[in-house]
């Protein structure tokens, strides 16, 4: 193809990224430190990192969404491993991955909404429970931290399976074989062969669930009904309802910045020696 | 022997897990009580009827049906050259465009949402217009439509090309009559994927949706904060059919695994 073909066949998806991502992203870097007048000042960044108010906000969603994190790494990698290594036959490993992809394709309004119908005061857990008298109360599940854990811990959990998946499909069985050859026991050669090969898979995922539950609104704003503030709520309210752009573009950054600390940070991860010995 | 049961037992509950609120709407979106409980009691397709008879819901459907149609033919029309030139050559700068095309995907579509909304914000005078809802969803969509026919087009031997260059026909002939037909099951993958992304997308759609004409996740969204009954359900039962739908075509067309193991 000739250079001319190539730069022909390109143009469009590039020029409509650079017009429509790179340039409105530069737009928002260059309001977060403007103030009225147009000239240049940290003054946003410095109101939201003095708020203690808002200070305890960001603790709050850094937490969840740790948390969330955590609790999506082990549910994921339990369905991971099922998946790929106990579910031999075809047809339900087919149903299995149809399982684990459909919640991709429904948006998280509505995956949301599932679990506002299971958590309520009214919903099936409380009502399971009481009916079986573990409980005499309602316990309170919708509208609080613990609802939005959850909520995000679904919401995120097929990104986990799917980047833990790619990995133990492309470990080579035969790794595992000696090892039990060797004579490991089935649990030994999990912990020894088995999990040092999959931490590329577990880091990439971790990332990506991590700057997924920190910027999510959606499901927070849901399962929280409102009560429960977090960094994306704040933005959201900044931009939309108090129309106080600069502030709203000022604590975006922060948070865009911050995941990409933990993006750098997982690369550096992935190339050092330790992940390299495990995948050797 | 134990060990297999128990992984068995907790990898089904787990999977369970995954489609259980999706299982729960679809219920309730039967139940004949007036407000929302699982078990859902009775059947009945009221709730359905519902929705068919409010104006209001329909139009977000066709609004969003509009959107996400639009959006994912532009994608796939920009994003099929982009991956043929991207798969068949090596250039200076490919790497470049590769992670401009793909970093849509890293950044949190909350970020890409609110900075949409001051760039339209700035430049016109509407930003929130079905124009800006199209624009971002190809941004938000042509990441999944490249990255699926890249693959497609690298799976295409260039010795196929080859031939069809030496049997006479020109560049541009031997694309449209031998590569393309060979891309057809790809193609329709990457639409339909891309047209669920743009479907359900609330992230980026909430900032750039006007009052009066919603997407329907949007409407959903806002719905939902304020009361949840069975129509609700109904509505949602009915984009997870679309769902189903569309994860059964892509499975019998590329097979599900292939998407997911990528």
């Amino acid at each position: 193809m000739s250079k001319k073909t190539v730069l022909l066949l390109l143009a469009p998806s590039v020029l409509i990224l650079l017009g429509f991502f790179v340039l409105p992203l530069i737009v928002v870097l260059n309001n977060s430190i403007m103030d009225e007048t147009g000239s240049i000042t940290f003054h946003h960044y410095l109101q939201y990192f003095k708020d203690s108010h808002y200070l305890s906000i960001t603790w709050k969603s850094i937490k969840i969404s740790l948390l969330a994190t955590f609790i999506t790494l082990l549910i994921g990698y339990f369905i991971a491993y099922f998946t790929t290594r106990y579910i031999k036959s075809k047809k339900l490993k087919r149903v299995a991955y149809i399982v684990i992809i459909s919640p991709l394709f429904t948006s998280a309004v509505v995956r949301s909404f599932g679990w506002m119908v299971i958590l309520g005061n009214n919903g099936f857990i409380n009502n399971t429970l009481l009916a079986l008298g573990i409980i005499s109360e309602p316990i309170k599940l919708l509208y609080t931290e613990t609802g939005i854990i959850i909520g995000l811990v679904y919401i995120l959990a097929p990104f986990m399976i799917l980047s833990i998946t790619t990995v133990l499909e492309n470990i080579d069985s035969r790794l595992e074989e000696a090892a039990s050859d060797l004579g490991l026991g089935p649990f030994q050669t999990f912990l020894k062969v088995t999990l040092p090969l999959t931490v590329p898979g577990i880091l990439a995922g971790s990332v990506m669930v991590f700057s997924l539950a920190i910027s999510a609104y959606v499901t927070p704003a849901m399962l929280s009904g409102g009560k429960v503030q977090l960094i994306a709520t704040v933005i959201y309210e900044q931009m939309m309802q108090v129309f106080n752009y600069q502030f709203g573009s000022a604590v975006a950054f922060a948070v865009l910045i911050f995941s990409f600390l933990i993006i750098g940070l997982n690369h550096y991860l992935l190339r050092s020696d330790w992940v390299e010995e495990g995948r050797r | 022997m134990i060990s297999k049961v128990a992984m068995w037992t907790i990898g089904s509950f787990l999977l369970l897990f995954l489609a259980f609120p999706l299982l729960v709407l679809i219920n309730v979106s039967f139940t004949e009580l007036n407000y929302l409980s699982f078990p859902g009691e009775g059947f009945t397709l009221k709730w359905y009827q519902k929705v068919f008879e409010d104006a209001s819901y329909i139009d977000s459907f066709l609004y969003s049906f509009k959107l996400s149609g639009v959006a994912t033919i532009c994608a796939i029309l920009i994003g099929i050259p982009a991956s043929y030139a991207l798969a068949r050559n090596n250039f200076k700068g490919k790497g470049f465009v590769m992670n401009l095309i793909s970093s849509p995907l890293l950044l949190p579509q909350i970020f890409l949402g609110l900075a949409l909304l001051q760039f339209f914000y700035y430049f016109t005078n509407s930003p929130q217009s079905f124009l800006a809802l199209v624009v971002a969803h190809i941004i938000i969509t042509l990441p999944y439509v490249v990255r699926t026919c890249v693959n497609s087009f690298i799976g295409i031997s260039p010795y196929i090309e080859e031939a069809g260059r030496d049997l006479g026909a020109g560049q541009w002939k031997t694309f449209f009559f031998v590569t393309l037909p060979l891309m057809k099951s790809s193609i329709v993958a990457a639409t339909l994927f891309s047209f669920a992304v743009s479907w359900i997308n609330v992230e980026v759609t909430i900032f750039l949706t006007s009052a009066d004409q919603m997407a329907l996740p949007v409407k959903m969204f806002n719905y939902v904060q304020y009361s949840i009954d069975p129509m609700i359900a109904a509505v949602s039962a009915i984009t997870i059919y679309i769902a189903f739908i569309l994860i059964l075509i892509i499975d019998m067309l590329v097979g599900i695994e292939n998407i997911a193991s990528k």
